[in-house]
């Protein structure tokens, strides 16, 4: 590296700098974060989604990996692990988020996660931006299958005033395992 | 400019290719955020329509989201930042490009990129990880041929230059090319290795934080440390200054990555050292604006005769408020009000659109003519889009904070949700006309700058001083 010669202090300065923020934020917090202990609900998660990280035999993310449950003598798709795929495909996330916070939306949306609750769920989609109510807690609050189908195909023959656009264009077996989903989450 | 060759290729060809992919991006990507507003304002607009029968799905808004946000910082703000290298890297380096066959396949890999990623995107392979929703060879895609490509280019170039010392933007544009790659792998870790929970979000909060604080802020402010000196004529106010810019960057940006998650069960400590040095972005904000309003000084004039500087400089002061609403709105006591509404909204297209994206455009502006050597083709039209852009924005981001502001009080009240709903929609529809000023703005930015290329007054004096290009 000839030509940074004049810059060897500079450059072993900025590597230094950079390389103990990297170490403070991202080696410090993710030794912490990875030695929480995982929940009941996150065992409970992970039966139900799988081990959802990286996987190469589901390189379009599309749930190819996802585990198999027995229904009827035939070995399918967990519909809830099937459902939380759609969520995530159909960018639900982007207005629902999955994480009441520690505020005051605890009386309103349900008690908020605990750290270890999410232990071997990946993605989390606990979401950024509430322009559409949480549903961490959805189950409890609304545990009937019937309506959420019903909500999902024509959002305002339930709720007048909503501004979720419609689902129509799912089919029937993605409407159901959204469902499923939707009431899974207690 | 010399018409000598090199690599058979004309020096100047990748920055000008990769000039136009931008705009040509970043009216597309502004069109598709148009797009996604009015599906907010009027969610059963396209519902009943035939045409959209088999696309229903490919334009449902959670699809076309991701590809807003895609499109708009990795083809419009990261394309123009390498133009900006591609061209700016040379000129301060008193020497040619390395490869401008190498820029070539960057830009067009990238184009080709962008138009992967957001296929994929709109066809629902999603990550479901925000702002790194790409899915894992696309990542890979990105750090090899988009990043890695870059980053040689550009270090090549610096590393054969015939100046003795290093501008600041030089500096800059180095050092943003390794936070970049550092930042994009980091985000893309659980894509590519078995990290779940709260890691996982921890990982890809601190990805989205530092594409912002280690790529585009620092890039942008590098550009502006060109282009104000550049067109206003006047040498740079302090590089002291401009020392302790760069290095409280290097420093204090990236640590405040858990401030996105404040409302999440992550560990208290984490919590407050984010907010606290989350405050401490402003040193380098500050220093910053300040060395850039004293360089100005004796030019003001130019803030309304010229469009580069009058771009450029609006979106240098743009990072005042920018940089005091972040630094406050992170800090514990506001967060937990104003997260997850509107407001943040309005925030981030605070720093992407009314910082960024103006900087970059006074820069395209010079450089595209510059680079053709030929006069801005309509100085009225470049006045329009001036207006409709800063008009636009301030509208767009006034009725967005309005509408977070009314959702905040709605939580804090327990009011019921759909009331709150409800309550917004005007502003969503204010928000929906002020983004169709901006996209109106970008497409007329795209057509002034294609006839300045092939139509424009050529400048045929050498070493014209950049105020030529624009009479």
């Amino acid at each position: 590296m000839g030509g940074y010669k004049e810059y060897k202090v500079g450059v072993t300065m900025f590597l230094v700098v950079f390389g103990t923020t990297l170490l403070m934020t991202i080696g410090i917090g993710g030794v912490y974060l990875g030695a929480v202990p995982a929940t009941k609900l996150a065992l409970e998660k992970q039966v139900n989604y799988g081990s959802s990280a990286w996987s190469v035999r589901d390189p379009l993310m599309k749930g190819w990996n996802q585990p198999k449950i027995e229904k009827r003598g035939e070995m399918v798709s967990n519909p809830i692990g099937v459902g939380k795929k759609i969520f995530i495909r159909e960018g639900c996330w982007h207005c629902h988020t999955l994480l009441p916070e520690q505020s005051m939306d605890w009386e309103y949306f349900g008690a908020p996660p605990l750290a270890g609750d999410f232990v071997g769920e990946s993605p989390t989609v606990i979401g950024s931006d509430r322009k559409a109510p949480d549903l961490m807690h959805i189950g409890s609050r609304m545990p009937s299958v019937p309506w959420h189908l019903q909500h999902h195909k024509d959002p305002r023959s339930v709720q007048s005033k909503s501004i979720m656009q419609s689902f129509d264009f799912l089919d029937t077996g993605e409407l159901k395992a959204l469902a499923a989903y939707m009431v899974s989450l207690k | 400019m010399s018409t000598a060759t090199y690599d058979g290729i004309k020096p100047g060809t990748a920055a000008k290719h990769a000039f136009f992919s931008a705009v040509v991006w970043l009216c597309i990507g502004a069109s598709f955020g148009f797009f996604t507003s009015l599906r907010i304002a009027w969610p059963d607009l396209l519902n009943g329509v035939d045409v959209m029968g088999p696309l229903a799905s490919v334009f449902a808004f959670g699809r076309v989201r991701p590809l807003h946000i895609t499109i708009v910082i990795f083809g419009w703000i990261s394309i123009a930042f390498v133009a900006a290298m591609y061209y700016m890297t040379p000129a301060l380096c008193n020497c040619r490009l390395w490869s401008e066959k190498l820029g070539l396949w960057n830009i067009w890999l990238w184009n080709v990129g962008i138009v992967v990623a957001g296929a994929t995107l709109i066809l629902g392979a999603n990550s479901g990880r925000e702002y790194q929703e790409l899915i894992w060879p696309v990542d890979i895609y990105v750090l090899v041929f988009i990043l890695g490509f870059a980053a040689i280019n550009v270090f090549m170039t610096v590393l054969q230059r015939r100046t003795q010392g290093m501008y600041i933007t030089v500096w800059f544009f180095l050092a943003a090319l390794v936070m970049i790659w550092m930042t994009y792998f980091i985000g893309a870790i659980p894509d590519l290795f078995p990290v779940t929970g709260l890691n996982e979000a921890y990982m890809v909060w601190w990805h989205a934080h530092n594409v912002l604080g280690l790529w585009i802020t620092p890039v942008s402010a590098a550009i502006a440390y060109y282009v104000i000196p550049k067109v206003t004529g006047n040498v740079l106010y302090s590089h002291k200054i401009g020392h302790l810019h760069f290095w409280t960057i290097a420093a204090f940006y990236s640590t405040p990555g858990a401030h996105h998650l404040m409302g999440a069960p992550i560990p208290e400590w984490m919590k407050s050292f984010a907010s606290v040095s989350g405050v401490m972005i402003l040193i380098p904000a500050l220093a910053f604006i300040t060395n850039m309003v004293l360089t100005v000084q004796g030019k003001w004039h130019m803030f309304s005769s010229n469009v580069s500087v009058q771009f450029a400089l609006t979106g240098t002061l743009m990072a005042v408020p920018l940089n005091f609403q972040g630094a406050f709105q992170q800090t514990r006591a506001i967060n937990w009000y104003i997260h997850g509404t509107h407001w943040i909204v309005a925030h981030a297209h605070f720093a992407l659109l009314g910082f960024s994206t103006f900087i970059e455009i006074g820069a395209t502006y010079y450089a595209v003519a510059k680079l053709f050597q030929r006069k801005i083709y309509s100085q009225s039209l470049a006045t329009t889009h001036y207006w409709l852009t800063t008009i636009g924005f301030i509208g767009f981001w006034t009725t967005l904070t309005l509408a977070g502001l009314i959702q905040a009080s709605g939580k804090v009240y327990n009011t019921t949700f759909i009331d709150v709903v409800y309550a917004t929609h005007p502003y969503m529809v204010g928000r929906s006309l002020f983004g169709l000023t901006i996209v109106l703005g970008q497409w007329i930015f795209l057509y002034n700058l294609y006839k300045t290329a092939t139509a424009g007054e050529p400048v045929t004096e050498k070493n014209a001083p950049a105020t030529a290009y624009f009479t």
